[in-house]
């Protein structure tokens, strides 16, 4: 089961400081049910969090509050050309799992992902991001009000799912990406280079654990958030370990990680 | 002959390496089909998880068995397919009191000379994305000198830069096998 957040006051959070500069690639999968600010991930200069006119310490990834499919690194976007949760009421896209995936490789090179495909890179203005000031996460938070037009308000809090949030210290070429947005977990994807994983579900661990698998960094709730709000996690293909067979006998896998899809 | 032991690795038991690694696809996704795709113009590889060499393994020979498939719209008739696997033993101390191999497990690997191996498909009559099998005899130098009880892993490459098929080629199953 995946992670429900209700859209109020719920996200997860922990003091952590995760990367030190780019090159940084961040992904999860989201399924928002309103137009608002739904972000999966934040990296947040804590200090300085009340509004990004303050810091350039701040990624963030997930859909915005006019219901655009945003990346932030520092003050700068990038943004998807299509705005799937564009709309009044409850958009078409609602309850849609959309995979999003942000790579900040350098002070002006962007790129977003939805889905495996590119949808956008670079994005002016601003100042260049200090990602090594970023000593806080949150999930299911922007965490920072921006200028108009940004899509920020720290009012805003994730309405919807989340699930498989990682992130890693290199550029991820474009078929890794790709394998990721087939449903391919993190934990298969430059393991070696992956500081962040949050399954919040899935076979490693209940989705209230909140556990970082690879970082340690357990993450803990914040705004009364409802351990009954589950959902199903999108489909993901886990690490398996070999099959031993003896004797014509199958004998129990070697136990590492966890084994075959689950939903 | 019956067989001392089978250890099957799906491509989901192999966790790749820092560069040139095939990647992950999953095809006919309504049934799940989950391969690992090697370029055909440069070489990629991808290594297993760590397992442990099974007690009815006795020195000697093994077989090791690549399934995999090619892809869809060029048949690679008469095509020769450059297969390489290259083994990894680290031997505990018996009384586990102390390290054993010296091998910073962390920092270092220790894989054996590599096994090069060219599966040629049929000259006529292949059809792309069907399954082919190739074959690879391992003997116990190939395997690192291992032992029953040695921590072991292998890399599966494909030299796809001097082989005969331009295209991907799809890992789907690998199997070793003593008999």
């Amino acid at each position: 089961m995946a992670l429900t957040f209700d859209g109020s006051a719920e996200r997860l959070s922990a003091d952590v400081s995760l990367i030190s500069g780019a090159p940084v690639t961040v992904c999860g999968w989201i399924r928002p049910w309103t137009k608002k600010s739904n972000s999966i991930i934040t990296l947040i200069e804590s200090g300085d969090a009340a509004s990004l006119t303050n810091t350039s310490g701040y990624l963030n990834l997930g859909p915005g509050k006019y219901g655009r499919l945003d990346f932030w690194s520092g003050k700068r976007r990038t943004n998807a050309a299509t705005w799937p949760l564009y709309g009044s009421g409850s958009p078409a896209a609602a309850g849609t799992w959309f995979h999003m995936l942000g790579q900040n490789l350098a002070d002006d090179t962007r790129a977003l992902f939805v889905n495996g495909t590119s949808v956008g890179t670079g994005g002016a203005g601003g100042y260049a991001p200090d990602l090594a000031s970023c000593d806080k996460i949150f999930i299911g938070h922007v965490g920072v009000t921006g200028g108009a037009g940004s899509g920020l308000n720290s009012d805003d809090y994730t309405d919807g799912g989340i699930a498989e949030v990682a992130a890693w210290n290199i550029q991820l070429t474009t078929n890794q990406i790709s394998a990721l947005a087939a449903g391919f977990s993190p934990l298969l994807i430059r393991p070696d280079k992956l500081v962040g994983y949050w399954p919040l579900g899935g076979p490693y661990a209940h989705a209230t654990a909140y556990i970082d698998v690879v970082g340690g960094n357990t993450l803990a709730q914040e705004g009364s958030m409802d351990a009954t709000n589950l959902e199903p996690h999108p489909p993901i293909i886990y690490p398996t370990s070999p099959t031993l067979i003896t004797g014509g006998v199958i004998a129990t896998p070697i136990p590492i990680l966890a084994s075959g899809m689950c939903t | 002959m019956a067989r001392k032991f089978t250890l099957q690795f799906p491509p989901t038991s192999f966790v790749g390496g820092d560069t040139n690694i095939p990647a992950f696809v999953q095809h006919a996704s309504t049934t799940g089909r989950v391969a690992l795709a090697f370029d055909g113009s440069q070489t990629e590889g991808s290594m297993t998880i760590s397992w442990v060499m099974p007690d009815t393994y006795v020195s000697g020979n093994m077989t090791l068995k690549l399934y995999f498939y090619t892809t869809t719209g060029d048949a690679p008739d008469g095509d020769g397919i450059n297969w390489q696997v290259g083994f990894e033993k680290v031997t505990p101390n018996p009384d586990n009191s102390v390290a054993g191999d010296p091998l910073d497990l962390m920092g270092a690997q220790g894989l054996a000379s590599a096994v090069t191996h060219t599966h040629e498909m049929a000259s006529s009559g292949t059809t792309a994305g069907e399954l082919s099998v190739a074959a690879i005899p391992i003997t116990n130098a190939n395997a690192d000198l291992c032992a029953a009880g040695d921590l072991m892993r292998f890399v599966v490459q494909r030299l796809g830069a001097g082989d005969d098929y331009a295209e991907d080629v799809f890992l789907t199953c690998v199997e070793l096998y003593q008999e």
